[in-house]
């Protein structure tokens, strides 16, 4: 299995993005879709690794998108594509939480805490993913990003500091913390099995 | 022994990497993804005739400016030019230097160039 199956893995641009986007620009509706097709992967994962909920990330993922196709224009083509989309999606994902966050503190309240944890049994059951899925969810917003694109997309911590707006030190150390919680996890299973 | 895997926190973890690949990749149905954005995409007006004359009416707006003040500031100085052939002229004419303050210039006469003007005369 190829973890980057729309995208090379060492983080370089397709480079006829350029290109392309100057086709989708001049109104090629094809150019658009091979954009969208190429950038689909990676930008569902992340806004999933955001918001943790599929319904929302998919809402996310399409609003982030067209949001950035929107502004196509002010796309600079002497720089990589991804980290410029993945920066308005990421946007985009993060703002949907926030909102999702104070909605759902107005309306839950005594609810959560009555719900409790998850008995040991229940999560035994867990599958994988929805283990790996809960852990991330445990991660604060930017280790939960910071992890996906660097080990799963495949993006440098300098293009991920342009993504999420903050310095490449402070995502080496969000890798570094968000990958020893979920490698103590992998490592666990494995030991299960 | 187990043996610990080697990594590097400067490259990707494969082993980590291909098991939040598979947590969070969605189910395959890329092309609908492509057509639902695609649709709204065009909903919103990217990629049409429309966006495209958009984008060419300003660039168009913006070269139009900077024409205008080109030109403006050309047609300045050719009448600059106009004014110096003039002043020629009204010297040779009238044999006075104190006759192109009072005739070969846009500005008001200065009182002191018309006075001189007629002690001269």
């Amino acid at each position: 299995m190829s973890a980057l199956p729309d995208r090379d893995r060492s983080g370089q641009a397709r480079l006829d993005e350029p290109a392309l986007v100057a086709s989708a620009l001049a109104g090629d509706r094809e150019a658009l879709g091979t954009l969208v097709e190429w950038y689909a992967g990676s930008v569902r994962r992340v806004t999933r690794a955001i918001l943790g909920n599929v319904d929302d990330a998919e809402d996310a993922a399409q609003d982030g998108v067209l949001a950035a196709l929107v502004k196509l224009d002010r796309y600079d083509p002497s720089r990589p594509f991804g980290p410029w989309l993945l920066r308005i999606v990421a946007n985009a994902a993060i703002d949907r939480r926030r909102r999702r966050t104070v909605r759902e503190a107005g309306v839950l309240g005594d609810d959560v805490a009555a719900k409790g944890p998850l008995p040991d049994v229940e999560t035994e059951r867990l599958a994988l993913g929805d283990r790996l899925r809960a852990a991330l969810d445990e991660l604060p917003e930017h280790y939960r990003v910071a992890v996906v694109l660097f080990d799963v997309e495949g993006y440098s911590h300098a293009e991920i500091a342009e993504i999420l707006g903050m310095a490449p030190g402070t995502v080496r150390s969000a890798v570094f913390h968000a990958r020893r919680r979920l490698r103590a996890l992998l490592d666990d299973l494995k030991e299960d099995r | 022994m187990r043996q610990e895997p080697m990594w590097s926190p400067d490259h990707p973890d494969p082993a980590l990497g291909a098991a939040l690949w598979a947590a969070l990749s969605p189910r395959n149905d890329t092309a609908a993804f492509v057509t639902r954005v695609l649709d709204r995409a065009e909903s919103a007006g990217v990629g049409t005739w429309r966006a495209v004359l958009g984008r060419w009416s300003r660039v168009a707006i913006a070269a139009a400016a900077v024409l205008a003040f080109v030109g403006g500031y050309l047609a300045g100085r050719a009448r600059d030019a106009g004014t110096s052939f003039d002043a020629a002229w009204v010297t040779s004419a009238t044999g006075s230097e104190a006759a192109v303050q009072l005739l070969a210039t846009h500005r008001a006469p200065d009182p002191s160039a018309l006075f001189a003007s007629m002690l001269a005369n």
